[in-house]
């Protein structure tokens, strides 16, 4: 193992001490990233202006027995003229007859529509939404329709309350029984990170805002009923208490209001949006040409000769590639964090202060690197065992590498999702997008960057030890 | 005696992409005694960097076996590599390493760590007189600089034998005769064995204890220089320079037949290597038993013949006789 390192650790020095090298593994794409971030996303800070991120809404909530439908507020809320304000989902509350502050900002962030069967019909009948292999869907499958269209980039996401919303979270109130939970599924588009996470968070927010209010009335209703006694309790009749608390948390309501979660959270300035995904992009894109150089390095020393002194040493073979295989996959690590850190500069410059631009989560940031990491040096090792020489491997290994890099959105723009998921610097890209923006799940993308690493690794190396006889 | 090296029935056959063979060396018998300086002296293509390379681990056999130390070097490959130093024809270092950082990399490499690699290498520099340049970079250095950091690297962890393809190739004589002498200190301070490989007569003749000579893939003489010569006799060489012009093979026969004690006339055209690695210049070999006495009639016939001879001379029996005697061709064919 020694000696692995010390081939390993030889590897690492030629490469990060050749200046020449420095400039195309490091200044390159951190040249182009900021050009590209610059460009598309100016000076100053300026936010991104995140609107009319379009979203279906599909509601099937019936209410709950006490006449509240909880799925109509997410209704009212986002949906532009669904409601004149007045909350007329909730029961007999009292409002201030104005439109709320809070629902009009929603509505300007999306552009909402309430996916009624209707509305599902007349976009098959006009081929807005294509069913294809799903053509035995109707209008009355709202759900998966929804998804469908989704799916198709029509909407960035898809609210869908199930019909038991409202009874199971009114259930908390009932003394009798035991409390449900109340789940509403938010089906979002990964290839649209961004917007989905703001998506995410205004139904989370709305979402919480709900349950809590929920959970203070349970909580004075078990005051009163204390108080009052359990005779003046079974009297009164919890439905009537319940009924008159039941404004406290409505939107409108000056005892309580509902609060939209603020999606600062998740804001970043456009130049920090457009360096996490152009840096991200263009970072793995240059890493492709350090794992091949990395792995035709091989034939280079075997030209000079240092190959064949390795083999005449007291050195097995097995070391011998096993220690240049982890000297490229530690290079191709270290140019990324290199890369990853100096982007973090660049952000913060032109914030004018320190932004985490790829996130806070650094253990899933971590994993993301060392996954993209293994597919880079996988794609190296497969190109090394299917061509035969360096010559060979410097066009076909540009031609390969650069239409990773166009397909996988590495130059500013980004193609479908259905074609860019075809290169592995989209699910690298696609991943450090979610954590920068907290957006999602990356899971999916960790599995298939490390699972197609690890097979193109294998292959490859086979290929290799076949074709290159140490 | 006791022998560093056996080599016994070595063969290594090529295969080529369109099915045919080549059979490059075929079935050497050798044995190198400990504390020797033996060379194996052929011309290029002869065969001698396939059998060194085999004997040294690079290459696997065909067939056959060399033992080094003992050693199988097929069936104990990192035992008997761990005995051998290794220095190759080709500068085999990293141009953007120093001297030092190549010394240290390849030390490792041979299990050396801590003060004994720091020690040895500091050792070593100053062996092949590198020491005030240790930090810069090879790329940086003369070819006789890079040859001797090349020799350092082979000498690092103290081998008991050491290999040399060639090393004195594309060189200056400075550096040529500073390599010659470090390969006789190495003999008779250190008492290492030496396996030397060169297409160079004068070479073999100055350093070595024994040699081997080979051809086409196979030795065809082992012994001492003295052994060797007796072989073909106490015959004069006679070496007409003739410059780029044509010989007709009528011509040799003429000599050979004509004048008495010819036993061999042929011609080395232009090119590298043989009697003079710089000369650029053909030139008719003649053995012959009397020489001095040989020679205006050798002039003669080659007057007649339009040949301008553009300089003579008379050599006492060596190597290169004993290759021409043995091959009916130069070294540097």
């Amino acid at each position: 193992m020694r000696k692995i390192w010390t081939i390993a650790w030889k590897e690492l020095y030629v490469r990060f001490t050749d200046r020449s090298l420095l400039v195309i593994m490091i200044a390159v794409p951190l040249a182009i990233s900021s050009i590209v971030g610059l460009a598309f996303g100016g000076l100053g800070g300026s936010d991104i202006s995140i609107s009319d991120i379009p979203v279906a809404i599909v509601n099937h909530d019936a209410g709950s027995d006490l006449g509240v439908n909880y799925g109509r507020v997410f209704v009212d809320l986002l949906v532009p003229g669904s409601s004149s304000g007045d909350m007329s989902a909730l029961p007999a509350c009292e409002t201030s007859g104005a439109r709320s502050e809070d629902s009009s900002s929603l509505q300007e962030l999306t552009q909402a529509v309430a996916f009624t069967p209707e509305l599902a019909q007349s976009m098959i009948d006009q081929s807005e939404l294509t069913l294809g292999p799903e053509a035995g869907l109707g209008a009355q499958d709202g759900d998966a329709l929804a998804r469908l269209a989704v799916d198709q980039g029509i909407y960035t996401a898809a609210v869908i309350i199930p019909e038991d919303y409202s009874l199971n979270l009114a259930s908390m109130f009932k003394p009798q029984g035991t409390p449900q939970r109340a789940e509403i599924e938010v089906y979002a588009n990964a290839g649209q990170p961004i917007g989905s996470g703001v998506i995410y968070s205004i139904i989370d927010g709305i979402s919480q805002q709900l349950a809590t209010g929920n959970i203070a009335i349970a909580a004075s209703i078990d005051v009163a009923a204390s108080r009052l006694g359990p005779g003046v309790s079974s009297q009164m009749g919890n439905d009537a208490l319940i009924e008159s608390l039941s404004c406290a948390f409505s939107p409108s309501s000056n005892l309580v209001g509902l609060q939209t979660k603020s999606v600062s959270g998740e804001s970043r300035s456009m130049a920090g949006i457009i360096l996490v995904s152009v840096g991200s992009a263009q970072a793995m894109f240059f890493a492709l040409f350090t794992a091949q150089g990395g792995v035709f390095s091989m034939h280079a020393e075997r030209r000079q000769w240092t190959l064949q002194r390795l083999i005449m040493s007291p050195t097995s073979r097995s070391e011998i590639l096993g220690g240049k295989l982890l000297g490229t996959f530690i290079s191709v690590v270290v140019q990324l964090v290199l890369l990853m850190l100096a982007l973090t500069l660049v952000g913060s410059l032109i914030e004018g202060h320190l932004v985490l631009i790829w996130g806070t989560n650094f253990a899933s940031v971590a994993l993301v690197l060392l996954s993209a990491a293994l597919a880079v040096s996988g794609l190296g090792m497969l190109l090394a065992g299917l061509i035969q020489t360096p010559e060979q491997a410097n066009v076909l290994g540009s031609v390969i590498n650069i239409g990773l890099a166009v397909l996988g959105g590495a130059f500013g723009f980004q193609l479908p999702d259905q074609i860019s998921s075809l290169s592995l610097l989209y699910w690298g890209r696609s991943a450090f997008e979610t954590l920068a923006t907290n957006s999602g799940d990356i899971t999916l993308n960790v599995a298939v960057l490390a699972g197609q690493g690890i097979l193109m690794f294998l292959i490859g190396l086979l290929l290799f030890n076949r074709r290159f006889e140490l | 005696m006791d022998v560093m090296v056996e080599v016994r029935d070595l063969r290594k056959t090529f295969r080529h992409d369109d099915g045919t063979q080549i059979e490059a060396v075929k079935g050497i018998d050798l044995d190198i005694y400990r504390g020797e300086v033996f060379s194996l002296l052929g011309p290029n293509g002869a065969g001698k960097t396939t059998t060194i390379s085999m004997i040294s681990g690079l290459l696997p056999p065909t067939s056959g076996d060399a033992l080094i130390g003992g050693f199988s070097i097929t069936q104990k490959p990192l035992q008997a590599k761990k005995l051998i130093g290794v220095v190759p024809q080709e500068i085999a270092l990293y141009p953007t390493l120093s001297a030092r950082q190549n010394l240290e990399f390849f030390g490792k490499m041979y299990g050396l760590r801590g003060d004994a690699l720091a020690r040895r290498v500091d050792q070593v520099l100053d062996f092949i007189d590198l020491s005030s340049r240790q930090h810069e970079r090879v790329a940086t250095y003369s070819g006789g600089m890079k040859r001797r950091v090349n020799i350092g690297v082979g000498l690092l962890h103290e081998p008991e034998l050491i290999y040399m393809d060639e090393p004195t190739v594309g060189i200056d004589p400075q550096s040529r005769r500073r390599i010659l002498d470090t390969v006789k200190q190495l003999r008779d301070e250190y008492r290492i064995t030496v396996l030397y490989t060169t297409h160079l007569m004068e070479e073999a003749q100055e350093l070595s204890d024994r040699v081997g000579i080979i051809d086409h893939g196979e030795i065809i003489a082992l012994g001492n220089q003295g052994d060797l010569i007796q072989q073909v006799g106490e015959e004069d060489r006679l070496v007409f320079k003739v410059g780029n012009q044509h010989i007709e093979r009528g011509l040799l026969e003429r000599m050979k037949a004509e004048v008495e004690g010819i036993t061999e006339a042929i011609f080395d055209p232009p090119g590298e290597g043989g009697e003079d690695p710089s000369n650029t210049s053909g030139l008719i070999v003649v053995m012959a038993k009397r020489g001095r006495k040989a020679l205006p009639a050798l002039i003669e016939i080659a007057e007649k013949g339009g040949i301008e001879i553009q300089s003579v001379e008379v050599r006492e029996p060596d190597l290169e006789a004993v290759f021409l005697a043995l091959t009916g061709r130069a070294l540097r064919e």
